[in-house]
């Protein structure tokens, strides 16, 4: 009787567990989905992701991605079924190789010049000012800029 | 000389690059308007074709890209809905006719997400194709050919190798260039 | 008679393009000649093409409100299904009459400009008034020879075409001709730059001036941002308000460059420092205004935005804008010599230092947005190939630069000219320092693990805290100071350094829309389901029921709306009816989406396809935090606009202005 009765919790907890899980997975995998849905573009449209696009390529690249998904396709192995019948024109995230790794590159290069420029010129400028007025008197940084004219 | 060398040497760098600017923007800009900004490459053009297994829109059996190979061909994608499929629609008429006489090259279509009906009436209109249509209801053929603006024409060799791929109606001098590339007389 | 009515508009455009080439001559003969009364003529003009323009845009709306379809561009986008709100605005739905909009901004900004500174900007002036007269040429060359919205037809077409459906809402009213005026207002600082720099002066007179227009523009053209970004978040129905378009970027552009200028300007009104650099700002963001409209208008690149496409017009607007560069640049390039600073960065730890860092920023992330949305077009050219630059790449490289820019915001305002002593630091940064262990504590509680996410949140609690601890130690040090109660402490204070408050509450509002941003666009919850009558599904803690579907017409169109009644912990709270429309006209489907917004967020709910059993497709978003980005805009307008109030008109002297400009009547 407790052995039946044992069981019988037992497989309610399961069902529950198992209830749960499918439920979370279905939660993952549409993430997933959308995620991936969001770095393709609808090659018949202007410039939209097969997410938001209402075009019916769009929606059956959709149900191609949702198939694969669930076939247990990773995003890179998607991602390459489709690049290989549109091309890189087809990732709204550029590939990282070729031509696309220099637009990756791109911000970090801005970044080192921007930064490098401001580098050179605050020691230069700063170079040039001290010589000429080492003591000059700190100001506080808060009150009196507050207190006076507040000509900031 | 020396005096221009001098000054170019002395010029700082910043100018250099904002000189550049000046150049290569409105360069680059004007080279991007003799481009066509949604046309993408087709992906297949020298590989083999894409299996496709479709029934036929009229009749019994089917269209399969399998029993095609061996011999040069040609994949018509249409719709009901496209409307300048319209204006390459007696060219396509003339082109199966041609290929039903020479027969150095089969000719198919496939209709592309599309009704049945609506196609069906569209043919009666229009006139109907010498030559048979798959259906590809839900354009899973149309996006493994890579398929993107309506019409797309294929041209096939008889290894089963997609040599050109035209995009927008047909013309004239389209088929008889692309027909050259897979070995077929025009 | 209406006919000629529309005739007589034509052909006052035409009378405003001779005009301006008249105005152009006149005020640079005017240089050379010591001649007040050709600079008068010139500015005559300007006036006079502001009743020109005015009339020739009354007799466009005129058409649109009474139906004339022998207008071309009346058939093109309008028709009698119309409702008149959207007639009247129609003028402004396509391409032609949207530049005729632009146009009518640049010439009524270019008078107020003359008349407020024709006196105190006498040497100025010629120069000044030859740059807007000779950009409003360009602007009325291509509008009478390229873009003529004044074409008629015969015979006149009974039925006209229809307004695009997505633009008859109330968002096309306000977005387009705020954002317009954003980018046009940056014409005014422009003509101003190249005065200074054809006269190679930019002393302060020229800072004041600058400083006053691109305030102006900065905040029009932040809130035709925002109000874009709105429209396409409750029009567009794709449950996010930016997709980093290509047109969308070309709108960020100039506002990044806009916002580092504004803050280089102070440096230079402060202490005379990067005056060459504002002068290529100024330059650069009225250059980016331009590039924006280039790629909108010439079918360069793919856009959700763009207009109808002709390379003709790509054509005349990169030879234009090819002008300009050069004209702007080139001068930069011989003259910035004779502008250089008389000032110099002391110290790392100072307000300038900062600036420059901000700038630094703000300019790596316009450059980085400008880099990815002209990328593909620079691709095709070399190689031939095909890419896409889209969101998730902006997304990812644009979003940290941001976010260093947000925590620049809260110290940078803290830190005083010249010098600070770097342990000052420390005792002025408690509050802030404070509120960012708090912010970090309570994310990793919430079990947010993903480091940009956590990065995002303490950049904007740091900033907010550090704005407001700003504000309050003001405050606060006026009232132990003079001993008045803290409300009339803060009022004062607010109203006598309308300047630094004004700057201190648009960073409130930046960092509110920081918020929104962060919150929305990494919390959101989207679902996808299929519901049949009586069917339900939770978001975000609602439970949301669908009753049934319904039909839902209304004028040029026809409409089918879901209801579905909404209820959390078994409460019913409201009813939202998303609707799909299709617009007989242009035979064209919409969607129209609910929205049901509150503090913590908005519910989204947009209707797809119907199924069988009177069933239906619905989409439905948690956006939580959204409204505060719209929020955040009310207050970063209300800071602009405080500041802008501080900005007064430097009256010269009479005596001296006379003494210095001889020939110029001080009228």
């Amino acid at each position: 009787m407790t052995r039946l009765f044992a069981m019988l919790i037992a497989s309610l907890l399961l069902a529950v567990a198992a209830q749960a899980a499918s439920f979370r997975t279905e939660a993952e995998q549409e993430t997933t989905v959308r995620a991936i849905a969001a770095k393709l573009r609808c090659p018949v449209c202007q410039s939209e992701n097969i997410l938001d696009s209402q075009s019916g390529t769009a929606k059956e690249m959709m149900t191609i991605l949702r198939e694969q998904l669930a076939q247990g396709r990773s995003e890179a192995e998607i991602v390459e079924f489709f690049r290989s019948r549109y091309g890189d024109y087809v990732m709204l995230s550029p590939p990282a190789s070729g031509y696309g790794g220099l637009v990756w590159a791109a911000p970090l290069l801005l970044l080192l010049a921007g930064g490098g420029a401001y580098l050179l010129l605050l020691r230069r400028s700063t170079r040039a000012s001290g010589a000429l007025d080492a003591a000059a008197p700190e100001r506080s940084p808060l009150t009196e800029q507050h207190l006076k004219g507040l000509e900031l | 000389m020396t005096a221009l060398a001098a000054k170019m040497r002395d010029t700082p760098r910043w100018k250099w690059l904002l000189g550049g600017a000046v150049v290569a923007i409105p360069l680059l800009l004007g080279i991007g308007l003799t481009k066509d900004p949604s046309f993408i490459p087709s992906m297949i053009v020298g590989h083999e074709i894409p299996a496709f297994e479709l029934s036929k829109l009229s009749g019994e059996g089917q269209v399969a890209s399998s029993v095609l190979v061996g011999k040069p061909f040609v994949v018509n994608f249409w719709a009901s809905w496209c409307v300048s499929c319209r204006e390459e629609h007696p060219i396509l008429i003339a082109l199966g006719e041609q290929a039903a006489h020479s027969g150095s090259f089969t000719m198919v279509g496939i209709n592309y997400r599309d009704g049945r009906s609506a196609a069906l009436s569209y043919l009666d209109r229009h006139g109907r194709f010498p030559y048979p249509s798959g259906v590809d209801g839900r354009g899973r053929t149309g996006i493994d050919f890579g398929v993107y603006g309506m019409p797309e024409t294929y041209f096939v060799d008889a290894g089963g190798i997609v040599r050109a791929r035209h995009v927008g109606p047909l013309t004239r001098e389209a088929i008889v260039k692309n027909l050259a590339l897979i070995g077929a007389q025009p | 008679m209406v006919d000629s009515l529309i005739k007589l508009g034509q052909l006052a455009v035409c009378l405003a393009l001779v005009l301006s080439v008249y105005a152009v001559v006149q005020a640079v003969l005017s240089v050379t000649g010591h001649a007040p009364a050709r600079l008068r003529a010139a500015r005559n003009v300007l006036y006079a093409n502001v009743a020109l323009v005015s009339f020739g845009c009354a007799t466009l709306i005129w058409s649109f409100a009474t139906l004339d379809f022998s207008v071309a561009y009346v058939a093109a986008n309008g028709s009698s299904q119309l409702p008149m709100i959207y007639r009247l605005t129609a003028m402004w739905g396509a391409h032609e009459g949207s530049l005729m909009l632009w146009l009518w901004y640049l010439t009524v900004l270019s008078a107020i400009a003359a008349w407020l500174h024709f006196r105190d900007h006498p040497l100025s002036m010629p120069w000044v008034i030859a740059t807007l007269a000779a950009v409003q040429f360009g602007f009325l060359a291509f509008i009478v020879f390229l873009s003529n919205p004044f074409l008629t037809m015969t015979p006149p077409l009974t039925e006209g075409q229809d307004l695009n459906p997505l633009l008859q809402d109330p968002g096309l009213v306000f977005h387009p001709p705020v954002l317009y005026l954003g980018y046009v207002g940056f014409a005014i600082p422009f003509a101003f730059a190249l005065a200074s720099l054809i006269r190679t002066q930019a002393g302060t007179e020229w800072v004041k001036v600058v400083r006053g227009w691109t305030l102006f523009a900065w905040t029009m053209l932040t809130s035709g941002i925002l109000m874009g970004g709105f429209w396409a978040y409750y029009e567009l129905g794709w449950g996010g308000y930016w997709g980093w378009d290509p047109v969308e970027n070309a709108s960020l552009m100039p506002w990044l460059t806009g916002t580092a200028l504004l803050h280089s300007m102070m440096a230079q009104d402060k202490r005379g420092l990067f005056r060459t650099w504002n002068v290529f700002l100024v330059v650069t963001t009225f250059l980016l205004t331009l590039i924006g409209t280039f790629l909108v208008r010439s079918g360069v690149l793919t856009s959700v935005h763009a207009f109808a496409v002709d390379p003709g017009r790509g054509a005349y607007m990169l030879g234009f804008l090819t002008m300009v560069m050069l004209v702007g640049y080139g001068l930069i390039l011989l003259r910035s010599e004779r502008l250089s600073a008389d000032a110099l960065v002391e110290s790392a730890w100072s307000r300038e230092s900062a600036i420059l860092g901000n700038n630094v920023l703000l300019l790596v992330a316009a450059a980085t947005v400008f880099v990815g949305t002209l990328y593909p077009l620079f691709v095709e050219a070399v190689s031939g190939e095909r890419l896409s630059v889209g969101a998730p790449y902006f997304n990812k490289v644009v979003v940290p630069l941001m976010l260093a820019v947000v925590f620049l915001l809260g110290i940078g305002p803290s830190i005083p000219w010249r010098r600070m002593n770097p342990h000052r630091f420390k005792t002025g940064f408690r509050i802030p320092a404070a509120a960012l262990v708090l912010a970090l504590a309570v994310t990793l509680a919430f079990g947010v693990r993903d480091v940009l996410t956590i990065v995002a949140i303490l950049a904007v609690s740091f900033a907010a805290a550090a704005t407001l601890a700003d504000v309050v130690t003001g405050i606060r040090a006026r009232q132990r100071t003079t001993g008045e109660p803290l409300w009339r402490a803060a009022a004062r204070s607010i109203l006598i350094g309308r300047q630094r408050y004004g700057g201190l509450i648009v960073h409130l509002g930046i960092a509110l829309i920081g918020a929104g941003i962060i919150a929305s666009g990494l919390f959101q919850t989207a679902i996808t389901v299929s519901l049949k009558p009586g069917d339900s599904f939770e978001l975000a803690g609602n439970v949301v029921t669908l009753r049934g579907v319904e039909d839902a017409d209304g004028p040029g169109y026809s409409g089918r709306a879901a209801i579905l009644s909404i209820s959390r912990d078994g409460v019913p709270l409201t009813e939202m009816r998303p609707q799909k429309r299709f617009y007989r006209v242009r035979s064209m489907a919409t969607t129209e989406i609910a929205i049901r917004s509150s503090l913590a967020g908005d519910l989204y709910m947009v209707a797809g396809d119907e199924t069988a059993q009177g069933g239906i497709v619905i989409r439905g978003y948690w956006n939580p935090l959204v409204n505060w980005i719209w929020a955040g805009w009310f207050v970063v307008a209300f800071g602009a606009l405080l500041s802008l109030s501080s900005v007064r008109r430097k009256r010269a002297p009479r005596a001296v202005s006379a003494a210095g400009i001889e020939g110029v009547p001080a009228e």
